[in-house]
């Protein structure tokens, strides 16, 4: 990795674990393995969003070319979120694809996606199955997407009536992880879940 | 690295981002490179606004995007400039030596730190011994001195130097270390121990002195008195009998010389050599000179007083009365006769001094005589290099005079000029076998202050039809400094009819200079790549099938090109 590249990650990598934010548990960054190549970030859900208590991983790719290039971010723990893809866990935001700057740092990175966990743009989705639900439905959403931060993301109050759907459906032999996208994505219609899960 | 203080970026080598250092107090952002993260180091801003290193920033311009890293607005390089009221800043800020962990307490300005980490003493450098230990500089003398492993000591013994970690292994090796003997535990000195060994342990098992006359005891050099003591009759004995084989031997071996000693008389009856000897006797009354082999024997002889005074005159007197060159090689035979004569009688020793000087002169004459052949040889060698050299050397003139007499005709042939293609068919045979070859015309001159051309030839394939292709280069020419660009005139390039036949049947084609065409521009090498001309101004088979005029006489073509320059009329002939 080119001597600039390094030099930039150690001292953003500081950075990170010096704020105010890191601080208070609202980010952080561990090395994966010992050439800075390959970071984990850590985002706490804001406060006020369906995310909140949450606590979310994310796999930092740091690129030959940083800070010319933006690294590569994506999320590894599941999150119900327009701009996030529940499968895969790739994001869609500007700042890390046309609009990096090289004046942007790992910091300000994992502050924008904290920002986006806050405000979601459904009109410029990487979900499209959320981004509908998030605009048609937004009350199921919300529930949904707290869930989703109960399973995965620590949040501890769960929801009864989703846990025993989920439930229902690992009775009939589908993994637990299957259901919960199954029923989310049907808008937690357990008719319609089984007819896409089982057609 | 970069001085301090310095910001022409031509010295830079390596790559430079901005400056690692701990600042006191801590680096305030607006100095801080956004690409970096460092202290900025020839600082640039951009028409927006932003401060970076130089290098970073041209750096982000060509490695990712033309746009500003801090607010993207669209970014080249002619919007940054030089922000030295930024750098006069920076490079006054003060730091801490980059050694303040290995506990320099040094905090100076920015400026000065490169310097100051040179002589720090607290920088860690590597050990000049190449001990893979890196120590604090103030402590390198006594690392060196005594730490390094590494390190150059001298044995107290032998004072030869080894390295300080392998000084056991020299110990093993010192040649004045004290060791015991392994045969009589002496203590002795490891150099000396061949030594003792072979001359004075006592231990060390020997064989009798006597052992090549056949005594073949052993026993150590203890018991060596001993037995010389016990054994000194056997020992007598054997060497009374290798005495008497010492005799035996040495009357056999006299023996033996007499026959060796005759062979040496048939050396003289070579043909060759006797020639050779009477050759070498041109004045017959010289015959027995100072230097001629019997008088030498004869001196010799006398001196010796080996043989008695009849025998000498017998020997002599047959030796004058021949007085004749080409006796002189049955003389010597004689002599040998005699000689042999005298092994018998005399012993070896007078024998082999007088024949051996009979030999050493005819040796002189026949070195003299090889001398001789070499030294004519020698010079043969050389009058014939000479020869070669004057010949080579009026080639060079011949070909000199040839060339400056085509350049004078081109020179004054006030642009009307005919190239001479002597052995045509060869030429073209040359040419259709090597596609892409040409071949150029000896320059000539359109007056003799005028414009430089030559005439370029090469044979084109078109329809399965081999054409002549004929052009005219502008070349570099004496006069291109005054003469008007382009070259503008026109140009009338012929193939001539040499037959006998009138009138004339020429092969004619007139062409108009176009000023666009870099054909006429001021050559800028010595000869205008471009040309200007035809691809396939006459097809060869009507060259060679001359039913239409005789082109080709004698194996010779002519091409004439007239160049008149002037303002190009109207009528302008387009081609390649």
């Amino acid at each position: 990795m080119a001597n600039i590249a390094i030099q930039r990650i150690k001292r953003e990598f500081k950075e990170v674990i010096k704020s105010d934010e890191a601080q208070k548990c609202a980010i952080n960054v561990e090395l994966v393995g010992d050439d800075y190549r390959e970071l984990r970030g850590e985002i706490a859900g804001p406060p006020d969003t369906p995310y909140e208590g949450a606590t979310f991983h994310l796999e930092i790719k740091v690129p030959e070319t940083y800070p010319f290039n933006p690294p590569k971010v994506k999320f590894v723990t599941k999150i119900w979120h327009p701009n996030i893809s529940s499968v895969t866990g790739a994001i869609c935001l500007d700042i890390l694809k046309d609009q990096w700057a090289a004046a942007m740092t790992l910091r300000t990175v994992l502050l924008s996606l904290q920002a986006l966990l806050a405000a979601a743009e459904p009109d410029d989705p990487q979900d499209a199955v959320v981004a509908r639900q998030f605009k048609e439905n937004h009350a199921l959403f919300l529930q949904t997407a707290q869930y989703w931060s109960h399973v995965h993301a620590g949040v501890p109050k769960g929801n009864s009536e989703f846990s025993n759907k989920v439930r229902c459906l690992m009775d009939m032999g589908v993994g637990e992880h299957q259901a919960l996208v199954a029923l989310s994505s049907c808008n937690w219609d357990m008719d319609r879940a089984i007819e896409q899960l089982f057609s | 690295m970069m001085e301090c203080g310095e910001t022409d970026s031509m010295t830079i080598i390596s790559r430079q981002e901005g400056y690692d250092y701990e600042f006191v107090p801590p680096l305030d952002s607006k100095y801080e490179c956004a690409i970096c993260l460092l202290g900025l180091r020839s600082p640039v801003q951009t028409t927006c606004g932003h401060r970076f290193c130089k290098e970073c920033i041209f750096n982000s311009i060509s490695e990712s995007s033309n746009r500003c890293p801090i607010d993207n607005t669209p970014l080249t390089e002619t919007d940054l400039f030089p922000d030295s009221c930024a750098e006069r800043e920076i490079l006054q800020l003060r730091v801490k030596c980059p050694n303040h962990t290995l506990g320099c307490t040094r905090i100076i300005d920015l400026m000065y730190i490169e310097h100051h980490t040179q002589a720090c003493s607290f920088q860690p450098v590597m050990c000049p011994n190449e001990c893979s230990a890196t120590v604090l500089q103030k402590e390198l003398e006594q690392h060196l001195m005594s730490e390094c492993v590494l390190r150059v000591k001298m044995c107290d013994l032998c004072n030869e130097p080894f390295t300080f970690n392998q000084e056991q292994l020299h110990l093993l090796t010192c040649r004045h270390v004290v060791v015991a003997c392994e045969m009589c535990g002496t203590m002795v000195e490891r150099g000396d121990v061949a030594t003792h060994m072979t001359e004075t342990c006592q231990k060390v098992v020997v064989t009798c002195p006597f052992a090549e006359h056949g005594c073949h005891q052993k026993m150590t050099r203890a018991d060596l008195d001993q037995h010389m003591a016990q054994e000194t009759q056997f020992h007598l004995f054997l060497l009374s009998s290798a005495y008497k084989k010492i005799n035996t031997f040495v009357s056999e071996l006299s023996r033996t010389v007499g026959v060796i000693q005759s062979p040496f008389g048939n050396f003289s009856r070579q043909p060759s050599l006797r020639s050779q000897l009477s050759a070498t006797s041109p004045i017959p009354e010289n015959h027995v000179s100072p230097s001629h082999p019997e008088r030498t024997l004869e001196k010799s002889l006398s001196a010796s007083g080996a043989i008695g005074g009849s025998e000498k005159s017998s020997l002599f007197s047959s030796a004058h009365p021949g007085d004749r060159g080409a006796d002189s090689g049955i003389e010597v035979n004689k002599l040998h006769l005699h000689m042999n004569h005298m092994t018998i009688n005399e012993g070896a020793k007078a024998t082999s001094k007088s024949s051996m000087s009979v030999l050493t002169q005819q040796d002189i004459i026949l070195r003299d005589l090889c001398e001789k052949s070499v030294d004519l040889s020698q010079s043969m060698v050389e009058e014939t290099i000479k020869l070669s050299n004057l010949a080579k050397r009026i080639e060079e003139i011949d070909a000199y005079v040839e060339a400056h007499l085509a350049e004078l005709n081109g020179k004054f042939c006030n642009g009307e000029y005919v190239w001479r293609i002597r052995n045509f068919s060869q030429f073209c045979a040359e040419l259709q076998n090597k596609p892409g070859r040409v071949c150029h015309s000896p320059p000539f001159y359109t007056s003799q202050f005028g414009y430089k051309f030559c005439l370029r030839t090469n044979i084109t394939s078109k329809f399965d039809e081999h054409f002549l292709a004929l052009f005219i280069h502008t070349m570099q020419g004496d006069n291109d400094d005054f003469l008007d660009w382009p070259f503008s005139g026109r140009i009338t390039i012929s193939v001539l009819d040499c037959g006998t036949a009138l009138p004339k049947k020429h092969i004619t084609e007139t062409m108009m200079s176009k000023p666009d065409r870099q054909a006429f521009m001021r050559p800028e090498v010595s000869r205008n790549p471009k040309g200007f001309g035809y691809t396939d101004f006459v097809p060869l088979k009507k060259l060679i099938d001359d039913k239409n005029g005789s082109y080709i006489k004698n194996n010779m073509l002519c091409i004439r090109a007239v160049i008149c320059p002037g303002t190009p009329s109207i009528k302008q002939i387009e081609c390649t």
